[in-house]
């Protein structure tokens, strides 16, 4: 099971059932994981279902919400804690993936005027074409503003990849793997710097007591990076 | 069959039989589209591949090259049909082949052949996505796949003949793209997918990283994918000594001369970001072009910032970046930095050649062969022979080639074979594509 297995999203019932119950989702493309002993933890100890599934995108408000209500509770709460850490690593590598989010704030009333305009000032002959043109237009407008259909992740999953015998090279199998030296450089969350020290409370890195201080003034328990 | 030159026969294509018939070439990036004519040096359309919409939201979508000429930049909104560097929005893609065969092309399909570059491991998927959408959309009329490392050591084997990698025809090949980083060793010609490594992380994601960081430390430009793009572009750079820039861009004042300022554009005094001085970017690196004698930091080096401000505007918004310039390239050799539980560039190549037999690991490492949009950052290939070389061997020869221009490298490798005589016997044309359907349904049925 290499690289696979990657929390994902969470879901926590803690306030109706009075247990955590956790739901692993896997992930497929190996670019982190859940550390095998964590998980084993987590079956055992917290008899939490760790089933993996296919990728959910996560977003960081449901990691912020999970943090939350883990310091809320007394249990466990040292080990979820960390999982939520990861969580979150795992939500800004996927946050480096996407593309340029504003626009889908854009609304998309009525552009049809704007685009008559916008072809006179071409200066089309043809009204034909004209027509055409704003058809087009409108087609695309269509396409841009809806949703993405399926992201890769989803059709990575559905091609069900591991069925294929182990000599037949694939995506999964064309991942390079973790390092060979697990050594990780820490940079100041603040300035960039080499950090040596790391937040008491939320595992943050920095630099010196001048970042220390920005970074509890500014960014402390809040999980953006 | 003799395929006319593609230079004489491009005209018209008229209705000819097979001999005038022209081959268009097309390397689908996901960040860049690059088309053209085989045949040709270089390719006529080299457009992104994505539409975007000013966030005035007065526009209609912009596709492909009008995103080029757009002048309104600011929270510049990009859709892009790829994912993880696999075309999954066929629609939105097709509108954006249509602007680039029909508009800057001007070919008409159904008399044309076609070469795709496609990224290694395409899922079955996908590949079907992709190929209903050339013959039944587009109506091409024949097709042939074709990967970009292939394309590249072909292109390579052609312009120097003479070269190691020509003689033994083998290479390894970098490719570090948008989306990902693969190193594919090309044994005897043929790339070796068993042996195929990838890095995820490419140009895109060090574009958000960098926006990301920027973000945080100086002005919010979340919203500003395009813009970082081409501050990435023109101010980042692989640093040979990560500690000792770190120091210098602690300093304060002129001795930092790893700090750039880069103009922001609004709309109105600049249509395009610039750097602000742009004589200070080259000095971060600039012991790597040249010789080691020269290299004296002390006396003539530590230039301070050119204190007349060439460019000087009222108002003008800008974003200072210091250690950002060499952190972010610096995560594609360390991507445990990011978190990311894979391993460096360096490491990603050792693996891929120790994948290939034993005998043919030093001809590998002897022609390594950096391709991709990404290898354009300064000093990139230093720094990679810098990683590479405790890791190869003693015995080995260590070769990195860098190109003058990696970014069409694939796309000249296709144009070539694309305009050789074996091209037409290699593809698969309409016909036989359809065919092949017919008998998955009947197999599927039956």
């Amino acid at each position: 099971m290499g690289g696979l297995a990657l929390g994902a999203s969470l879901q926590q019932h803690r306030l109706s059932n009075g247990t955590c119950f956790l739901w692993q989702t896997a992930y497929c493309t190996g670019e982190a994981y859940l550390p095998e002993s964590l998980l084993l933890v987590l079956s055992t100890h917290l008899l939490l279902p760790v089933v993996p599934c296919p990728h959910a995108s996560m977003n960081v408000n449901i990691a912020r919400a999970y943090v939350h209500a883990v310091f809320t509770s007394v249990h466990v709460s040292c080990l979820l804690f960390g999982i939520a850490l990861f969580l979150v690593a795992i939500a800004r590598l996927d946050a480096l993936e996407s593309d340029n989010i504003a626009m889908e704030l854009v609304d998309v009333d009525d552009d049809e005027d704007v685009s008559l305009e916008d072809e006179e000032h071409e200066s089309l002959v043809y009204q034909r074409r004209h027509k055409r043109e704003t058809r087009q237009a409108r087609a695309l407008e269509k396409l841009a503003s809806a949703k993405k259909t399926r992201s890769f992740l989803d059709l990575l999953h559905e091609a069900n990849l591991e069925a294929l015998p182990s000599h037949v090279p694939t995506y999964l199998r064309a991942a390079v793997g973790p390092p060979s030296s697990s050594a990780r450089r820490h940079f100041c969350s603040v300035c960039g710097y080499f950090a040596n020290y790391t937040c008491t409370i939320c595992g943050a890195r920095f630099c010196c007591i001048r970042c220390q201080k920005i970074h509890t003034d500014t960014r402390c328990q809040k999980f953006i990076a | 069959m003799t395929r006319a030159s593609v230079g004489a026969g491009g005209g018209g294509g008229g209705g000819g039989g097979g001999v005038s018939l022209k081959a268009v070439v097309l390397d689908n990036g996901a960040g860049w589209c690059k088309a053209g004519v085989a045949g040709s040096e270089n390719p006529e359309a080299l457009v992104p591949n994505c539409v975007a919409r000013p966030h005035s939201g007065k526009q209609r979508w912009l596709v492909a090259d009008q995103v080029l000429a757009c002048d309104e930049l600011q929270r510049l909104g990009i859709r892009r049909p790829a994912d993880r560097g696999y075309l999954i929005a066929s629609e939105l893609q097709k509108e954006i082949w249509e602007r680039i065969f029909r508009t800057l092309l001007k070919i008409r399909p159904s008399e044309t052949s076609l070469l795709l570059i496609e990224p290694p491991f395409t899922l079955p998927s996908i590949q079907k996505l992709t190929d209903e959408l050339i013959f039944e959309e587009f109506g091409f009329r024949s097709l042939f796949v074709a990967d970009p490392a292939s394309m590249t050591h072909h292109y390579l084997q052609h312009r120097n003949p003479d070269s190691d990698l020509a003689r033994s025809r083998c290479s390894l090949i970098v490719d570090s793209g948008f989306s990902f980083t693969h190193t594919s060793p090309v044994v005897y010609n043929v790339t070796c997918n068993a042996a195929v490594k990838r890095i995820d992380l490419g140009g895109k994601a060090l574009t958000n990283y960098l926006k990301e960081l920027v973000s945080y430390r100086t002005l919010n430009m979340m919203d500003e994918q395009w813009i970082m793009e081409d501050v990435k572009e023109k101010l980042c750079y692989c640093s040979l000594d990560v500690a000792s820039d770190m120091n210098i861009a602690r300093k304060v004042g002129a001795e930092n001369y790893i700090r750039c300022n880069y103009i922001l554009p609004d709309g109105l005094h600049f249509k395009r970001g610039i750097v602000k001085n742009p004589d200070v970017v080259p000095l971060a690196y600039r012991h790597l072009s040249l010789p080691e004698s020269t290299n004296t930091p002390k006396s003539q080096g530590d230039m301070p910032m050119a204190k007349d401000e060439k460019v000087t505007v009222p108002n003008a918004q800008e974003l200072t970046v210091t250690n950002e310039r060499f952190l972010v390239p610096e995560m594609l050799f360390h991507p445990a930095d990011l978190g990311m539980n894979q391993a460096g560039i360096a490491e990603c190549i050792v693996r891929a050649v120790s994948a290939c037999h034993r005998d043919l690991q030093p001809l590998l490492y002897k022609s390594v062969v950096l391709t991709g949009g990404t290898t354009k950052l300064p000093g990139f290939k230093e720094r990679l022979e810098l990683e590479l070389r405790p890791m190869v061997p003693a015995e080995y020869d260590l070769k990195v080639h860098a190109l003058d221009n990696p970014i069409v490298a694939p796309w000249r490798g296709g144009s070539l074979f694309a305009s050789s005589e074996e091209f037409e016997s290699c593809s698969i044309t309409k016909g036989l594509h359809t065919k092949w359907q017919h008998f998955g349904h009947a197999n599927k049925n039956g």
